[in-house]
């Protein structure tokens, strides 16, 4: 993934270059698919897919034109119709990180991320490890509770406030933040769009992430908070010095007050609560499952907007991505084509007959595939294109572990470079503009990969010993 | 003339020329001046132009650099613009927070009728006047023939360009990098001013601080994150600041990103940068070196409070 200013640097050159690389490449494909048997129609929607994951690598602030594009190509070429369009748009999965956008901006105004910020400054015998494993678990654990990019935008401010007054670069500070928060974004289904879409696509609940993904995420979050602050050891022995220092002057980090914290708690504990009894709830009232997954954060955005009635019109103007969640949807539904026109169905079969049906080659395949993928790609991409695959492949096998696989290695992937997720772009052009610090793609390339391996293989390891006991689902 | 050139002997008559006065205090002053240019011109009320004038000074001092003072009004019944002058070699306090005794002052009255001529004056006055050689050069003078020559000698030539060079404030308040909070609270106190440019000892421009700063040191981002913060009575992060102001540098929380231009841009220029960038203050830089600012404040007075 990328920031959304390339598009200014880019010169009319460049960019016809970018532009007539994209096109040859997934025209190129296409009409390569057709001689390997896939029909017009196949052929047409591999293109266009590819065309999106060009799009988001050379142009990403060309990134919502080049699917309105997409769209408009598969829509005239017949290979999408408007209602398997809509079908394929995931319109309540968009729903969901609608009500969910909503809820942060109302806990942020009541003072919930303060109060969380406070708390950790306020960590009794501080001392410069303690602070940034707590920081890093609490970003992680945010990250579970309400998404990665907001945990990291708070998290991001409250390092440059203590780097700040310590006067030490918080560049190694942000990517041990940075990475364990994308950790963290795999524990629960609202850490990262792509845990809502997978836990949709195979029909798994809150209690599914909480029993099967959460353990695995929080060993990982431990690997990952270990090596860092191994990888970064010097770094936090100067923070150490110069916190003690602070200390001794009787200065602290930044001024405490006390923040009026329980109306914002209790708005977080009522939304994960509704959210984490969606399935009790559905099968009590006989839903479809999931429904009240879905619309429980939209019910409690909406509750909100009736307490907060002057600020409602700004929460859902400003505090929604519309940017983003247009683009997702769009994204989605040029996915679903994959699977309307079939070549999931070629891509599952292909997949078997390379890595075989086994479980135990399965899911290191799709991890590792996925998470290489999502270094470079938005990671919601890999996970639309792999959904409808791992739906193919649920026929035939117990397709749980599989599902938590492509969920793992696109989360944990994200760690691998600078660009593999939003949280470290946001994170790292926070930390441009605050401290004009620039990180090198190799400085952060070595823990990343780092980082982003042990957690892979702590998952793989997991899932191959809890795999026997999942239950099956689509 | 066109609009663009002016001749200042046009305006000034030798006999509105008050060389070395003897009067002690600026309202003294501004009678005798008033007085000078009523027995010349007449057709005004001298009592109100001086109560005018006076009143003027008292909203804001007309000091527009060391030792120069221009003065002004706009006034109905004169049809076109009239200067008198005045030295004092030991100068006269014109009360204006900050500023040494002034010793060369420019009285310019100028008609309702036409409100270009007082831009056109004080441009093409500033731009003689605001440099020291040729105060000192006034402030020695012996005559007020003497005087009248310094003052017309080269006004056929003077070209006017109302631009940051002459409605900038040449001695503003400023600080050094080294500086601390401490010395900035001091200086936003005491000068009652909204920002403060940072210099560093060459003279050149680091940066800037603004008032707000101040606040910005005591309330931290994560405390502005919330919508309401009325519940928070303690006082405790001004205290927190209070704390620490002897050993936080100006350099910690200096802005280095501010509004600068050079000091031959045009005033309309500063008025759309004023306008678009929302900014109080414009640091007038030769390359980095820091010449001065032009306020908001001192700019609006200049250009409409004639």
């Amino acid at each position: 993934m990328h920031d959304d200013s390339n598009s200014d640097v880019l010169s009319t050159k460049q960019l016809i270059i970018r532009l007539a690389i994209l096109l040859s490449i997934s025209i190129g494909l296409g009409v390569g698919g057709t001689f390997c048997g896939l029909n017009a129609q196949q052929s047409i929607a591999t293109s266009v897919f590819l065309a999106i994951i060009m799009g988001t690598l050379f142009f990403w602030s060309f990134r919502l034109s080049i699917a309105f594009l997409g769209l408009g190509v598969l829509i005239f070429t017949k290979s999408l119709n408007i209602p398997h369009f809509v079908e394929a748009a995931a319109l309540p999965v968009i729903l969901f990180l609608v009500g969910m956008m909503i809820v942060v901006g109302a806990l942020r105004d009541l003072g919930f991320f303060t109060w969380v910020v406070q708390a950790l400054i306020s960590i009794p015998n501080m001392t410069g490890r303690k602070f940034i494993a707590a920081t890093s678990i609490a970003s992680a654990l945010l990250a579970c509770a309400v998404d990665e990019v907001t945990s990291i935008i708070f998290i991001a401010t409250l390092i440059f406030q203590v780097c700040d007054r310590l006067k030490l670069n918080p560049a190694p500070y942000i990517i041990i933040c940075v990475l364990c928060t994308n950790i963290g974004s795999a524990g629960t289904m609202m850490g990262n769009p792509v845990g809502i879409f997978i836990g949709t696509q195979a029909g798994l609940t809150f209690g599914d992430f909480a029993r099967w993904a959460f353990p695995i995420m929080l060993v990982s979050l431990g690997s990952c908070v270990a090596v860092t602050m191994f990888w970064f050891r010097k770094e936090l022995n100067l923070f150490d010095e110069r916190l003690k220092d602070r200390m001794k002057r009787q200065l602290s980090l930044v001024p405490t007050v006390v923040v009026p914290y329980k109306r914002g708690l209790a708005v977080l504990l009522l939304t994960l609560a509704f959210i984490a009894s969606h399935h009790a709830l559905e099968e009590w009232l006989q839903l479809d499952k999931n429904s009240i997954l879905l619309v429980a954060p939209l019910a409690c955005a909406g509750v909100i907007m009736i307490f907060k009635r002057n600020r409602a019109r700004y929460y859902v103007e400003h505090e929604v991505d519309w940017w983003t969640l247009l683009f997702f949807m769009l994204l989605f539904a040029i996915a679903g084509t994959l699977e309307y026109t079939g070549v999931t169905n070629i891509i599952a079969d292909n997949f078997i007959r390379v890595c075989g049906d086994k479980p135990a080659i399965l899911i290191p395949s799709i991890m590792a595939t996925t998470a290489i993928g999502s270094a470079f790609v938005d990671n919601v991409i890999f996970v639309a294109a792999f959904s409808p695959v791992i739906t193919a492949l649920s026929e035939t096998m117990p397709a749980m572990p599989l599902w938590w696989a492509l969920l793992f290695g696109a989360c944990f992937g994200g760690n691998i470079t600078l660009i593999g997720s939003t949280a470290n772009i946001v994170a790292l052009g926070m930390l441009e503009k605050q401290s004009h610090v620039n990180i090198k793609f190799i400085e952060w390339l070595k823990i990343g990969s780092l980082s982003a391996l042990l957690a892979c293989m702590i998952a793989w390891g997991m899932l191959t010993v809890m795999a026997p006991y999942m239950p099956h689902v689509n | 003339m066109t609009s663009n050139e002016i001749r200042l002997n046009y305006y000034l008559d030798e006999t509105c020329v008050l060389c070395d006065t003897e009067a002690t205090s600026r309202d003294e002053l501004l009678e005798l001046m008033v007085g000078a240019l009523h027995r010349k011109y007449k057709g005004f009320e001298r009592d109100d132009v001086v109560k005018a004038v006076i009143e003027r000074e008292l909203q804001c001092p007309t000091v527009l650099a060391s030792g120069l003072a221009l003065p002004h009004a706009r006034l109905a019944e004169i049809s076109s613009p009239v200067l008198a002058v005045a030295t004092s070699a030991k100068g006269i306090d014109f009360e204006a927070p900050d500023e040494d005794p002034v010793q060369v002052v420019v009285l310019i009255l100028t008609p309702k009728s036409d409100p270009g001529a007082y831009l056109r004056l004080m441009a093409s006055l500033s731009k003689l006047l605001n440099n020291k050689p040729v105060i000192k050069r006034l402030c020695v003078a012996t005559s007020a023939r003497e005087v009248y020559g310094i003052i017309t000698e080269g006004a056929e030539n003077i070209t006017v360009k109302l631009n940051a060079e002459s409605v900038m404030d040449c001695n503003p308040v400023v600080l050094d990098e080294s500086n601390t909070l401490s010395d900035a609270i001091k200086a936003f106190c005491a000068h009652q001013v909204m920002d403060i440019p940072i210099v560093d000892e060459e003279g050149d421009l680091r940066g800037t601080i603004a008032i707000e700063d101040l606040l910005r040191q005591s309330l931290p981002q994560h405390l502005l994150w919330m919508e309401d913060l009325s519940p928070i009575e303690n006082f405790e992060p001004f205290a927190e600041v209070l704390r620490k102001d002897e050993e936080t540098k100006i350099a910690d929380f200096m802005h280095d990103e501010y509004v600068s231009v050079k000091p031959d841009i045009p005033a309309i220029q500063l008025a759309k940068i004023f306008l678009m960038k929302n900014v109080r203050q414009i640091q007038v830089v030769d390359g980095r070196h820091f010449l001065g600012v032009v306020n908001l404040h001192s700019f609006n007075a200049q250009i409409f409070w004639a």
